[in-house]
């Protein structure tokens, strides 16, 4: 009996032996995953992020809101883009803002970390200007957001929400800062495969962000003149100076296969993997707007349909099919899987220049690069430009507004090519160009319009719900409203407010 | 001529000494009989050969006696002292007397389950358990089934119960989820049901729920949901060979499908046209019409008039067949126990494209010496299920999803018309329905098929040690390994064909999985007996110690391969591209010790200490103890009070106790992952892409901090029985706390992250659960058996984290419609976009005479205000007649199918005011001025003309998607059953020991309110947990059986 005991005894502490062995217990790391990457792999990460939201989520509302696109007559994707009824839960506003600060934003910040410890400041630089790059676009659509406080996890679970001259302030200086440094050391072999934009060239990287800096400032231009004025000088005098080079490419994602989940995002989203790839037609304003002109780039943005390229009236998607039906009849945009993703093209960095010189008051600089930017542009899209800078889109001689509008109607073309609407959308809001018809209400439904409409000029949707005034920015997303205590005085603002609200550079 | 005397006497009580009226009188081995008179006085003629009398009444133990040579024979009967010597299985096996228990335990015996022929043994306890609900996902063959003990008390970790068979858990995983796609969404999914559900009904001798933490704690922290406790029938020793056989068949028919119009035709804003995928059309007049499309210069004439069952026909009778045998027997050594069983059922869909192919292998035996004995078993298991997605098509992945396409066909036509989809008008690109694939081509062409192969085994060796000790080994194994996968075909449409340019093209996908999970289980338990005398009364004690070692492992590899090259041919290499490759794997363990002190006096008052303590993998190592004690008390209150006829037992429960649960694994620690991004809507981008990697931050925090949650629960209750047994009345009161919830929480994207898993809220449950036994008669022959189950469950969310500014947590969502556990409500509230309001309190309209969106509101919860079942099971002779009714009342679910017949027209809500143009009443326009200010409101003056899609469609009038939550009321005919079992006198001459046969039905009949006539409450497509609550999208649609089985003992 007593034997027995003693084996139980020892059973039982062997067992208790083994339950206290933390060693047993410790096999809680995930084996699926790493803990840790090498900091290229973030950047590509992160430019990639940063492009999907810009092409396929911002940049395809902004095109529908620019008038390049409009929604199809027979499906219904995009309908409460065209009607401008966007909400705080609306499926765009919350994924573009998370993917830009979860993912995008949010891996180019460990990128910054990761490379600013190793002194890489190539690295720095390309870092500083995708964040001053996603954030502009951040402020241009959202206004005040987190910037100071953003990204820093369980250390700040509610940022503190910045106000948008803080951040384009903040974005500048760091922009600045990124740009000054010495790259002498940059190893450009280390980004050759996952720099996606420029291949590790460090001198692309510069450029692109001096013309970003002349975005920046251009932006805030009426806002606050007098510094924007100062540094567009100095940075104009730089640039004649051959101290730095503006962008004289095109800075673009490239890096696209024709398969699945793996091409352009717009492509993919609405050509691949939605159910029907009819929804985007071509806008009448834009069409209108390159048939008065007979723009050459008609043909590569869209494709001839019934041998016409007839456009949508904004907020057409209700007219019967028994009436017409769109794809029988309307352009469509010409997507392709691996067409690119521009960040800045080289057209946009030119007409930069050119309105900097106009603000300046040299107009003489300012048609010589509306020149280079509208030759550009033609030449990106394959298009011939003929005569058309003596005629159509001669570079005017006189008048402010008249030669900014030039520059801006060039850009807005320029932004149909891909999907850019988004930033057109900004120049519109910014300068008001293209003008808006003054004679939305008696146009009609369809695709044919009346012969006193001005072609190129923005008609109010159809089927708008903002009351006659185009929408200017993006309501705040649920997800920042519901999770950070300190949104509570953005959660009280009505979404329909909130999108006609101004930024803070709209004076 | 034999013999015959008449004997008499009188029956009287034990009890209070009066004579009872009725008693059966008769005597044994023949049927002659009769019943004692008013008076208690009875008189019978006997032969001589007749050796003894038997006296039988309900309540009282039936007394045999011996015939003398006596002709009076006076007999007093005992009361039959209920539920005293009713033994139930508690927590880790152990048997106990029912009245010890200081909480309520609901036990079924094969005979409360066995006649309806059921597949699934938790589906036969549907509407017999107070305080557990079960539901089955949908009527296909091995869809998942529900089960949720006293309410929901996790958001986003599990409320699954534990599954125990023969005292070791078993795996219950729902392996399911998106048909090509590695997340969870509202695309295509298909369901390859939970693996518990996999236990052999046949195989089954008792059914012990344990609901509350006091029945469940010693189980450990898994058991927190409640415990599902299975025992298996098994042989004994010096047994004779019996051998059962049992078959089942029955057919299956769809029992809901939505109510449609018969009135308006294919067509759109009230215009005919041959290619629209809804029913807005003209008024259907019966007249011929061209119909489709013109192919090859002809074009098909069809009347256009309402197609009765022109979606129903898609369907047909399904059929299962269920056939086992058992053998059993024993020597001296041990008894054993062996079983094999074909489950074969194949759903309502044509073809075999909905299948569940199910076999299983048992051998157990028991033995051993007086002081050593042991027990083992093992089951072999083999699961062949093909299922086809429900949800939402996918046109990167499987393509369209059959039961979400025939939705969206119009009233007018007749879908078995276009079976063949080959033939030239029928094909894809001349189908009449220019938005809808023909659901044929996707029935023949999209498909899903699981393997599975299951081996469960257990082992037990108690060994006595000296007078009343005994220590105890149980160890456990449940290994199974499943390869699945799931198919979509090529369906490309020729361009310029009819169908070009409106039904996309769909490029084919397969998906592979191959899945394996183990676990493996350890018990050691000592346990000790013991009595005294103390107070002049006397104490029985036991006291119990164990440990308890637990691991899971878990592997799954995926392979998505989409967009296919060679058609018909599904193989994850078919592809152009590169297949996309997803792995995961992981381990846990845990290690528990654990104490129980029972304590029994005199029999009327049971008091048991029990306590557990915990260490879990899935916690921060230094914080991943936890202990968790519980008290019971059962008192029965009837030993103190005078005897009495009307309370024949009472018994108070009373217990406190505490339940601790840990993590998922790898909750505490941050990691990168290949990027995957999300843009437009519609896919996204994985990387690599084009040769270059990328690596992504994931965007959950990793969480150092975490704690296990810990619940709280009070329970009490009483057992009553009324006049000698004809009235129980068992009545349990639960509340129940969980605090430092375990919740995968959002939190705000500026901080870099989307979400964490961490301590954030608190929920209470409380509830009650009442049942109520009634024989009204009860006589040798007639007995009338009568059970009413009530059952009230709240579960709410208290709060969530301050800390952490959550004020919500999203559980699930479709298009405007969240399902969200929001502070201070009951969990699983319905929020959808309000209508506009003037200040006066009418409905702001757009230009288009349409409701604008307003604000969002909550609209109500999932949750059922009650439930409630009538039981009942009348017997005669060998005839047994019973049925059970289900009855659920109030609760919400969202429901895809309604949305489907509200877009395309089809239902009969869609024809109101007959579509004649009309003014939303109550409705008034905004006055703004140049800056969007509203300046005042007018008189809405547009009518709704032709554009009633438009009224109907949640897209174009967000408010009016309320009207796809419907509500989960339902009275069902659940369960109906007529058998037979042969007279024993009859069986006597054959090799037969017994014979029983039944006819059965069930889900006969169902009932819904107004509000829902589209589909059965009880379907759900995402899983079988919280989200699943949520509702359905195109789910597969109920089923109703009707069967036959017979059972033979030799």
């Amino acid at each position: 009996m007593k034997k027995r005991m003693k084996k139980l005894v020892a059973i039982i502490s062997l067992v208790l032996l083994f339950s206290s062995c933390d060693k047993f217990l410790d096999i809680n790391e995930n084996p699926n995953y790493p803990t840790d990457v090498s900091d290229e792999l973030l950047l590509t990460s992160s430019i990639a992020a940063v492009t999907n939201v810009y092409a396929a989520d911002w940049g395809l509302i902004g095109s529908f809101w620019s008038q390049h696109w409009a929604q199809n007559n027979t499906s219904s994707q995009y309908k409460i883009y065209e009607s401008y009824s966007i909400s705080s839960n609306t499926n765009v506003i919350e994924r573009s803002y998370l993917t830009m600060y979860v993912d995008g934003l949010s891996d180019n910040e460990i990128f910054l970390k990761k490379v600013e410890a190793n002194e890489n400041w190539g690295g720095y630089l390309m870092g500083a200007v995708i964040k001053a790059y996603g954030f502009q676009y951040l402020v241009d659509m959202y206004g005040n957001i987190p910037y100071t406080e953003a990204f820093l996890g369980s250390e700040k679970l509610n940022p503190v929400i910045d106000k948008g001259d803080k951040v384009y302030e903040a974005i500048y200086t760091l922009l600045k800062t990124g740009l000054s440094k010495d790259v002498s050391k940059f190893v450009p072999e280390n980004y050759e495969l996952n720099d996606i934009i420029f291949g590790g060239n460090i001198d692309d990287w510069a450029a692109f962000g001096q013309s970003l800096r002349l975005r920046i400032l251009l932006r805030q231009f009426d806002a606050n003149t007098t510094f924007a004025t100062a540094e567009i000088t100095k940075l104009l005098a730089d640039m004649e100076a051959e101290n730095i080079y503006l962008l004289d490419k095109e800075a673009a994602v490239t890096n696209f296969e024709d398969a699945d989940s793996k091409s352009n995002p717009l492509y993919e989203s609405d050509q691949r993997q939605l159910n029907t790839t009819n929804n985007l037609k071509a806008c009448a304003t834009l069409t209108s707007y390159l048939q008065a002109n007979v723009d050459t780039r008609i043909a590569s943005l869209f494709r001839l349909v019934a041998g016409n390229y007839y456009g949508l009236v904004p907020g057409s998607y209700d007219v019967p099919s028994t009436e017409f039906e769109a794809p029988t009849l309307i352009a469509s945009p010409i997507l392709t899987p691996t067409m690119p993703v521009y960040w800045m093209t080289y057209a946009e960095s030119e007409l930069l220049i050119a309105e900097d010189w106009l603000r300046l008051g040299n107009v003489e600089m300012a048609k010589t690069h509306y020149e280079n930017g509208v030759t550009a542009s033609f030449d990106r899209m394959g298009a011939e430009i003929g005569d058309l800078l003596a005629g159509a889109y001669a570079f005017p001689t006189t008048g402010f507004n008249n030669q900014l509008k030039a520059i801006i109607m060039q850009k807005w073309v320029d932004a149909a090519d891909g999907g850019r609407g988004i930033e057109s959308h900004i120049e519109r809001v910014r300068t008001g160009y293209p003008e808006e018809s003054a004679i939305s209400n008696q146009i009609q439904e369809g695709y044919v319009l009346p012969n006193n409409y001005i072609p190129g000029t923005l008609i109010y949707s159809k089927k708008g719900t903002t009351g006659g005034i185009l929408p200017r920015r993006f309501p705040y997303p649920d997800s920042e409203l519901n999770f950070n205590s300190n949104a509570a005085e953005y959660k009280a603002l009505s979404d329909a407010d909130v999108i006609l609200q101004k930024v803070w550079w709209k004076k | 001529m034999a013999q015959t005397r008449v004997l008499t006497g009188t029956v009287s009580s034990s009890e209070d000494g009066l004579p009872i009226p009725g008693v059966s009188v008769s005597v044994k081995g023949t049927t002659t009989g009769t019943i004692s008179n008013m008076d208690g006085v009875y008189s019978i003629t006997v032969s001589e050969s007749a050796r003894t009398l038997v006296f039988s009444f309900v309540g009282m133990v039936t007394q045999e006696i011996p015939i003398t040579s006596s002709t009076k024979i006076d007999v007093v009967l005992n009361p039959i002292v209920i539920g005293v010597d009713e033994v139930v299985v508690t927590a880790m096996g152990i048997k106990r007397d029912k009245k010890a228990l200081g909480y309520s335990v609901s036990e079924f015996k094969a005979e409360d389950f066995g006649n309806v022929g059921n597949d699934d043994a938790t589906k036969a306890l549907q509407g017999k358990v107070s305080g557990v609900s079960i539901s089955a996902g949908s009527g296909a063959p091995g869809a998942a089934t529900r089960v949720i003990v006293r309410g929901l008390s996790s958001i986003t970790g599990s409320n699954q119960p534990l599954y125990v068979v023969d005292g070791v858990p078993i795996n219950n995983s729902f392996n399911s989820g998106n048909a090509t796609e590695n997340s969870m969404n509202a695309n295509a999914k298909v369901d390859f049901g939970n693996t518990a559900s996999d236990i052999n009904p046949a195989d089954i001798e008792t059914i012990s729920v344990l609901k509350g933490a006091a029945a469940s704690n010693l189980y450990g922290s898994r058991a927190a949901n409640g415990v599902i406790m299975i025992t298996t029938k098994r042989g004994a020793k010096n047994n004779d060979l019996v051998v059962n056989f049992s078959t089942a068949s029955a057919f299956t028919e769809v029992s809901r499908l939505p109510y449609f119009q018969q009135k308006f035709g294919q067509g759109w804003s009230g215009t005919f046209d041959s290619k629209e995928n809804g029913s807005w059309g003209p008024v259907m007049d019966g007249k011929d019409r061209l119909t489709g499309y013109v192919v090859d210069n002809t074009q098909q004439l069809a009347p256009f008039s309402y197609k009765k069952n022109g979606i129903r026909d898609v369907y047909e009778y399904g059929y299962s067949l269920n056939n086992s045998l058992a053998l059993s027997g024993g020597n001296d050594f041990m008894g054993w126990y062996a079983s094999a069983t074909s489950s074969k059922s194949d759903g309502v869909l044509p073809g075999d494209v909905d299948i569940l192919d199910r076999n299983t292998l048992t051998f157990k035996g028991n033995g051993g010496t007086e002081k050593t004995k042991f027990s083992f078993g093992a089951t072999y298991m083999n699961r062949v299920q093909k299922t086809i997605p429900t949800g939402q098509g996918d046109d990167a992945g499987t393509g369209a999803v059959i039961y979400s396409d025939i939705l969206y066909q119009p009233v007018n036509h007749y879908l078995p018309d276009y079976r063949d989809y080959k033939y030239k008008f029928n094909n894809l690109d001349n189908y009449y329905n220019g938005y809808a694939q023909n659901p044929y081509f996707t029935l023949d062409n999209t498909g899903a098929k699981a393997d599975q192969n299951r081996v469960m085994g257990n082992l037990n060796i108690t060994q006595d040690l000296l007078k009343g000790l005994n220590v105890s080994f149980t160890g456990g194994v449940d290994t199974y390994s499943q390869f699945s996968k799931v198919h979509g075909a090529i369906a490309r449409v020729t361009p310029g064909s009819n169908n070009s340019g409106t039904i996309n093209d769909v490029a084919g996908a397969v998906k592979e999985e191959g899945l394996y999970q183990t676990q493996l289980n350890s018990d050691l338990v000592a346990n000790y007996k013991n009595e005294v005398d103390l107070f002049g009364g006397n104490l029985k004690y036991n006291l119990l110690v164990g440990n308890n070692i637990n691991q899971r492992s878990f592997k799954r590899v995926n392979i998505v391969s989409r967009g296919l090259v060679v058609p018909g041919y599904y193989n994850v290499g078919n592809i152009s591209g590169s297949a996309e490759v997803y792995t995961n794997e992981y381990k846990r363990r845990l290690i528990g010790v654990f104490g129980q002190l029972g304590l029994e006096f005199n029999d009327y008052l049971f008091v048991n200490l029990q306590a557990r303590n915990d260490w879990s993998s899935t916690l921060p190592i230094g914080n991943n103890s936890f202990f968790y004690p519980g008290a019971t008390m059962g008192f029965i209150f009837t030993d103190l009070l005078p005897e009495n006829k009307m309370l024949s037992y009472g018994k108070l429960r009373v217990s406190y106790a505490f339940a601790g649960n840990d993590a998922a694994p790898f909750m505490t620690s941050e990691i990168y992952r290949p990027s995957m991004l999300r843009a437009g809507g519609f896919g996204g981008t994985n990387y690599p892409v084009n040769g270059v990697p990328a690596y992504e931050k994931y965007r959950r925090l990793g969480n150092p901090n975490l704690k296990p949650e810990l619940s709280k629960e009070f329970e009490i209750g009483t057992d009553l029985r009324f006049f000698s047994n004809r009235l129980g009345v068992d009545l349990s009161y639960y509340s129940k706390t969980t605090t430092d919830l375990i919740m995968l929480a959002n939190i705000a994207a500026s901080t870099g992250y989307r979400e964490i898993t961490s301590n954030l809220g608190q929920i209470s449950n409380d509830g009650i659960e009442l049942m109520v036994n009634v024989t009204p008669v009860k006589t040798q022959n007639f007995t009338w058996d009568f059970i009413y189950l009530y059952n009230k469950a709240n579960m709410v969310l208290d709060k969530l984290s301050e800390e952490l500014g959550v004020s919500e947590y999203l559980i699930n969502s479709a298009y405007e419609t969240e399902f969200v556990a929001i502070p201070g409500e009951q969990l699983g509230m319905y929020r959808l976009p309000d209508y506009k309001y003037s200040p006066d309190g009418k409905i702001i309209v757009g230009d288009n005479g349409l409701p604008v969106e307003g604000d969002k509101i909550l609209i109500g919860s999932s949750v059922p205000d009650f439930n409630m079942s009538f039981t009942n099971n009348i017997s005669y002779k060998g005839f047994k007649f019973s049925f059970l009714i289900d009855y659920q009342q109030g609760g919400l679910m969202y429901s895809n199918t309604a949305d489907a017949t509200y877009w395309s027209g089809n239902n009969e809500q869609s024809t109101t005011n007959d579509r004649r143009p009309w003014i939303i009443p109550n409705t008034i326009t905004e006055v703004k001025d140049a800056e969007g200010n509203v300046t005042g409101y007018l008189e809405n003056t547009t009518p709704v003309v032709d554009n009633w899609h438009e009224y109907y469609s949640s897209n174009t009038n967000k408010p009016n998607e309320r009207t796809r939550i419907i509500p989960r009321t339902f009275i069902k005919l659940r369960e109906v059953s007529l058998s037979y079992r042969l007279n024993k006198s009859i069986l006597d001459r054959t090799f037969l020991s017994s014979a029983n046969v039944s006819f059965f039905g069930r889900n006969i009949f169902l009932w819904t309110p107004a509000k829902n006539g589209f589909i059965d409450p009880e379907t759900t497509t995402w899983d079988n947990d919280i989200e699943g609550l949520f509702g359905e999208f195109n789910g597969a649609p109920g089923v109703r059986t009707y069967g036959l089985k017979l059972d033979l003992t030799f």
